[in-house]
């Protein structure tokens, strides 16, 4: 390219070398400038994502923390009513509240497992029949009488 | 004192001098530029405008830019967009830019107030009258001198086609000429 007076050439407009010079250095300030301002809302908006992303981990890890064990409370205080019931006074340990692992809360359900089924088999120890004490009831009945009560035992 | 495009280029790309460098380039092409855009805008302030953007956008991409091709082109080719932008913002959504001739032309100042001849006036409005890509190629030929080779680089199209719109623009601004000559 020649020098600059090419791009004049022949051109009917009324601006010198001189104002377009000093246009060009008024947008090139103007275009620094701006080019700052704009870097620096940038960098307050990545600062304003950073914290927004901060508490949104903060919300959910906070949301994970209090919220999975009271679940899992409920679902053992459920498991402990079901114990209760099936204990019937027996000598059964009720689930602890407080167990939150999937681990343990697999072996407190296999206990309520074992449990019914030892309640289900569970054989009365006493037996009593009649009026008195049987040893009393025996001793006065003739041979008739308890080889009734025999029949009658094991029917 | 003139200094290299790769001069130019390693200042931009280094954080303590890049705007040193930028301040070089823009006083190397920063008139150049404004010639460009103007002849393609006509109007002064639109063009200044354009010449705002232009900065701002060179200022902002020069960091990245590959260095591949000529720096003056790749500038030239921010300039002529921005420009172009400028006159869209001019037409409504189904005019083209091409038929804002006579509107451009209005723009132009009268003969009286105009340092230069009366033909160079007569040779704007002439080129007012012609489709924007083949006012671009002329203006680009002959007010800056360039390649074809580097107007190809600026507008994208290739080297034969704008030797046609080239000489398409020229029979055209000597029939407008003919035909208006008093």
């Amino acid at each position: 390219m020649k020098e600059q007076e090419i791009y004049t050439r022949q051109m009917p407009f009324n601006e010198s070398p001189e104002e377009i010079d000093a246009l060009v250095s008024r947008v090139t300030d103007k275009a620094i400038n701006e080019a700052g301002a704009r870097r620096h809302r940038a960098a307050r908006r990545r600062t304003w994502w950073s914290a927004a992303a901060a508490v949104a981990v903060v919300a959910i890890v906070a949301a994970v923390v209090l919220l999975r064990p009271a679940s899992t409370q409920r679902e053992l205080l459920a498991i402990n009513d079901v114990t209760t019931i099936v204990d019937s006074g027996q000598t059964q340990q009720p689930i602890e509240a407080g167990v939150t692992d999937d681990a343990a809360l697999d072996d407190a359900l296999l206990d309520v497992s074992i449990l019914d089924t030892e309640v289900s088999t569970d054989v009365p120890t006493e037996v009593t029949a009649g009026p008195g004490p049987i040893d009393d009831f025996i001793a006065s009945c003739d041979d008739a009488m308890l080889e009734q009560y025999e029949d009658n035992l094991y029917i | 004192m003139k200094v290299s495009n790769d001069d130019i280029l390693a200042m931009m790309r280094s954080d303590d001098r890049r705007e040193q460098g930028y301040r070089l380039l823009m006083r190397q092409y920063g008139r150049a530029l404004y010639w460009h855009i103007r002849r393609i805008v006509v109007d002064h302030d639109d063009a200044e405008d354009a010449l705002q953007e232009t900065a701002i956008k060179i200022f902002d991409r020069l960091a990245s830019y590959n260095g591949d091709g000529d720096l003056m082109a790749w500038v030239y080719s921010i300039a002529t967009r921005e420009a172009l932008q400028v006159l869209r913002r001019h037409t409504s959504i189904f005019q083209s830019i091409d038929s804002l001739g006579e509107a451009l032309a209005d723009k132009l100042p009268a003969p009286s107030r105009v340092d230069g001849d009366k033909a160079s006036l007569l040779l704007q409005r002439a080129l007012l009258t012609l489709p924007t890509t083949q006012r671009m190629a002329f203006n680009m030929r002959y007010f800056d001198d360039m390649s074809y080779e580097q107007i190809a680089a600026v507008t994208g199209k290739s080297v034969a086609t704008l030797k046609t719109n080239y000489h398409y623009a020229t029979e055209r601004i000597k029939d407008y000429i003919t035909s208006n000559e008093s």
